[in-house]
């Protein structure tokens, strides 16, 4: 008797486990499938069918903010690979558009925070004159908010220490005081774990190419 | 037991959908044209199957899902399109035409008369910054608004004169209500600064005539001022300048803002440094603070608060309205308070309801010493409004409100005095009709009942554009406009009608990124102005208290031409406009001796605006100029009724912005000088009443420098 309870306890757990896991199986899958598309992408069109890959994963769940904030993230690389006007500004619309439902869903996560000032700098950088009345603060407040939330996210040392580098020096940017943060981000990434395979860890060969690019001579 | 364990393993863990084979979907995406939408998106509604349109449009991807399912195709810049279909394991063919969304590209916005500034757009002719950097107009928003088309570029009095239409006939609207009195304390042959930093707002749109039934009381134009949302963060400001001191400091928390700034201003030194034409009695010099106050609960509403309150004086020496020869001494301590509180909810399913709701006061006060005569000037006006608006499609929408005023106002010379009330009420209804995107109309109507005249009006208004291509669009607006009589008018006699002003305007423009052309033509038929029965002699001063009979029969017209272009292209770096206005114009009202051209107008004026950028020593170089032909004024010796005319006025005016860092804080420091070739300007004559002898109207002083430091603190 006591055999045939254990046998069905067993039966009655592994079923409940493997229709709780299936969507999350299915979707470590999807996003798997898509962060190997995205490595893989070369031109400007196989990082728009990355987007779109990672568009109907987060289309189709809309309570996980991992999807949104890959969707969001490789639409604003499309936007930077980019060469063609007019797919560099839509590229930005669509990043902002996926940026706002992932701060809705996670209002106070360092990566998201980071993905944000990066996403304005992008904006300031698209009209220079106007941008830095418009989107400046934005920048910046997305930066502070990340260091408080997790001073040890390298990602963070990356935006900022960009921003710094794409500011003239009158204004308090310049190669040397970004070289100074940059280099403190390239030791938070060597100690740097991601909390998952799915979750953010992009930004050091970038912030390789940067440190380079602020040692070089002017 | 172990085999049926991975029967249930299998059941539930592996093999999902198992039983039917994957179909096959395949199609093409294009838009209504049959272009193909390289990148469209296209997936099953709910799953993460699908693909993108190749180069072609095309699409093939296969699909465990089975059954009846949406097909979701979608593009950036589209409508995205569902279609069901049934999946069986057959292949399946399907094809996407997806209609763009509307955008500033392809579908036409009604603009005639109106300038827009604003940052939320792609394509506008100005943006808020552009008004705070023109060279001379020293970050006034008025005297920004003047090197527009359709505005006269005063310089002796403040004020936006508007294709023929006075100063009084333009109202100042600060989200949604009006603003009594938007200059600082005013005095004789000076023009008096705006009272409110051109910071303070996210966007203006200037109108030059055929404006929205939402406003009333204005003759020839308004100018509709939207104050700022949350700031982005907390910051501290400091300035220092030739002209006074002043700190703001902000205070971000996540869903509020607060804000509070105070300033004394006072041109004492630089006006003793500086040599001038006229004889300061007291130097102007006001003190003044304003605090601001921004709630937004959540992401469908927003609460603000404004409040400023401001003392000023000036006392100057000019030459006597009655005796051109004799100096007369003028001073006037000014109190002014104006508090606003606007609301604005989104709500109903998809948020397409709107509702603005708003409450001001202003109290306004002047104690004037003019000579041994005392003179006291006081104006209160509170104001209630509420709008309802509801989106209808894509475009259209349509909204009703209604506003109630209560007006009071004094005046008292010596131991007389006057004091009267109003309530004033109005409704409002406007639809803006989208009958393509290549076609809308906005139609609407305005009813407002003044209680001390015991008149009530009904105005149409109607407004037409055309989209003729990407870029252009054609516009046509006709409206009637009202206005109460002038207060001084009314202390004498409330049997007065409103004034009135019929607008027929037709305009094109050409807006592209860098390069805006517009051109626009009016004619405006003035009726029902108040006239003066004949008094002699005749006296030119704007200040007398008028004492004869009043009645509505004054009449005129104004007619004219208003060019813009502006090109940031042509020269890398370089933004400029060019403005030209021809007005002719022709009134009898108030107390003119005859039908004529009024003193305020020049026919012809043209203003150019430059600015360019030099990023290597991080230095903006700004230059504005102002030509304009000569106004009348009036002549006793000459039987034409203002028939002589001033020299042509002009101004050279240029400031450099070098932006800086002092200790970490972001700084702008600004030196500017206005009328650079000091020319002489006249803006009319004083004569004596036999005519023999008069004075030159002039400028207080030949140049007027200013250099200033303004610091963010983070």
């Amino acid at each position: 008797m006591k055999k045939l309870t254990m046998f069905f306890a067993q039966v009655l757990i592994l079923a409940s486990v493997a229709v709780a896991q299936q969507p999350n199986v299915k979707l470590a899958a999807a996003m798997k499938t898509a962060m190997a598309a995205y490595d893989q992408a070369r031109s400007p069109a196989e990082v728009q069918q990355v987007a779109n890959q990672w568009e109907r994963i987060a289309n189709a769940e809309p309570g996980q903010w991992l999807p949104a904030y890959w969707t969001t993230y490789t639409y604003l690389m499309l936007h930077y690979r980019s060469e063609d006007d007019k797919v560099r500004e839509t590229a930005l619309d669509k990043t902002g558009e996926w940026m706002e439902k992932t701060e809705k869903m996670q209002d106070s996560n360092d990566e998201v925070a980071i993905l944000a000032a990066w996403y304005y700098q992008a904006r300031l950088g698209e009209s220079p004159a106007t941008g830095w009345a418009r989107f400046g603060g934005k920048v910046s407040r997305n930066i502070d908010k990340a260091k408080q939330l997790n001073p040890e996210n390298p990602r963070v040392y990356l935006v900022e220490g960009q921003n710094i580098y794409y500011t003239p020096s009158a204004f308090g940017g310049g190669k040397e005081k970004a070289l100074l943060i940059l280099k403190a981000g390239d030791e938070k990434f060597a100690k740097f774990v991601p909390v998952s395979d799915f979750h953010p860890n992009w930004g050091k060969s970038r912030l390789d190419k940067l440190i380079t690019a602020c040692q070089s001579a002017n | 037991m172990r085999i049926f364990l991975l029967i249930v393993n299998l059941l539930f863990g592996v093999l999902p959908g198992y039983a039917q084979a994957p179909s096959q979907v395949s199609g093409r995406i294009t838009d209504r044209a049959g272009e193909p939408l390289p990148g469209a998106n296209i997936t099953v509604k709910g799953s993460y199957d699908g693909s993108s349109a190749n180069a072609q449009g095309h699409f093939k991807f296969s699909t465990a899902e089975t059954g009846q399912v949406v097909l979701v195709a979608s593009f950036v810049g589209y409508l995205a399109m569902e279609q069901k279909v049934a999946l069986t394991g057959l292949p399946v063919e399907i094809d996407f035409k997806l209609q763009e969304v509307a955008n500033e590209l392809n579908t036409v916005t009604i603009s005639a008369g109106a300038f827009e500034a604003s940052d939320a757009k792609k394509m506008v002719m100005l943006r808020p910054r552009d008004i705070v950097t023109i060279a001379g107009a020293n970050a006034d928003i008025f005297a920004a608004i003047q090197t527009l088309p359709g505005a006269q570029a005063q310089s002796d009095q403040e004020g936006l004169f508007v294709r023929g239409g006075a100063a009084s006939e333009t109202r100042t609207i600060i989200d949604g209500t009006i603003v009594q009195n938007p200059f600082s304390s005013n005095s004789p042959d000076v023009p008096a600064r705006g009272r409110f930093s051109p910071f303070l707002f996210k966007g203006t749109s200037f109108s030059t005539g055929g404006y929205s039934a939402q406003y009333g009381q204005a003759l020839s134009s308004v100018l509709v001022l939207n104050t700022n949302d949350l700031p982005d963060s907390s910051q501290s400001s400091l300035s220092l300048s030739a002209v006074g001191v002043g700190g703001s400091r902000t205070q971000r928390w996540a869903k509020a803002s607060l804000a509070a700034e105070v300033d004394y201003a006072n041109l004492g030194p630089l006006l003793a440094l500086v040599p001038q034409n006229v004889n300061w009695l007291q130097s102007p010099k006001s003190l003044g603070g304003a605090t601001n106050f921004r709630f937004r609960p959540n992401d469908r509403s927003i609460f603000k608060v404004f409040g400023s309150y401001r003392e000023g004086q000036i006392g100057i020496q000019i030459s006597s309205f009655d005796n051109p020869d004799q100096l007369s001494e003028f001073r006037n301590r000014n109190q002014n308070l104006y508090v606003n509180a606007a609301y604005e909810v989104f709500f109903g399913k998809d948020q397409q309801w709107t509702f603005t709701g708003g409450t001001s006061f202003s109290r306004d006060l002047d104690q004037i010493d003019w000579d041994v005569n005392r003179l006291g000037r006081s104006e209160e006006r509170w104001q209630a409004r509420g709008v309802i608006s509801r989106q209808l499609g894509e475009n259209s929408n349509l909204l009703f409100g209604t506003e109630i005023h209560r007006y009071s106002f004094g005046n008292s010379f010596n131991e007389f005095g006057y004091q009267k009330q109003d309530t004033y009420a109005a409704a409002f209804m406007e639809g803006d009709i989208y009958l393509s995107r290549k076609l809308a109309a906005r139609v609407g109507l305005r009813g407002e009942h003044s209680k001390l005249i015991g008149r009530a009006n009904l105005a149409p208004r109607l407004s037409l554009a055309y989209k003729t291509g990407p870029y252009s669009q054609l516009g046509l607006a006709f409206g009637h406009f009202y206005q109460s009589p002038e207060n001084r008018y009314l202390f004498t006699n409330q049997q007065l009608d409103f004034e009135k002003a019929v607008h027929y305007i037709a305009n094109f423009q050409v807006i592209k990124t860098e390069r805006t052309f517009r051109v626009e033509a009016y004619y405006k038929d003035y009726q029902q102005l108040v006239y003066e029965r004949r008094q002699t002699p005749y006296v030119p001063s704007r200040f007398r208290q008028p004492t004869g009979n009043t009645n509505n029969q004054g009449y005129g017209y104004a007619q004219g031409i208003d060019v813009f272009w502006r090109d940031q292209k042509t020269v890398k770096g370089l933004d400029y406009w060019v403005s030209y206005s021809l007005v002719d114009t022709r009134r009898l009202f108030q107390n003119y001796l005859a039908e004529a051209v009024p003193t305020f107008i020049a026919r012809h004026t043209l203003s150019v605006v430059a600015r360019k950028f030099v990023s290597k020593i991080s230095t903006s170089f700004n230059a504005s100029y102002a030509l304009a032909s000569g106004r009348p004024y009036y002549n006793p010796n000459n039987p034409e009724f203002h028939g002589d005319r001033t020299p042509a006025f002009s101004n050279l005016s240029l400031a450099a912005n070098y932006l800086t860092r002092i200790g970490g804080n972001f700084t702008i420091v600004v030196l500017s000088v206005t009328n650079v070739l000091g020319r002489d300007n006249v803006f009319g004559y004083r004569y004596s009443a036999d005519g023999r002898n008069r004075a030159v109207v002039g400028q207080p002083a030949p140049r007027f420098f200013f250099a200033g430091v303004f610091i963010t603190l983070r």
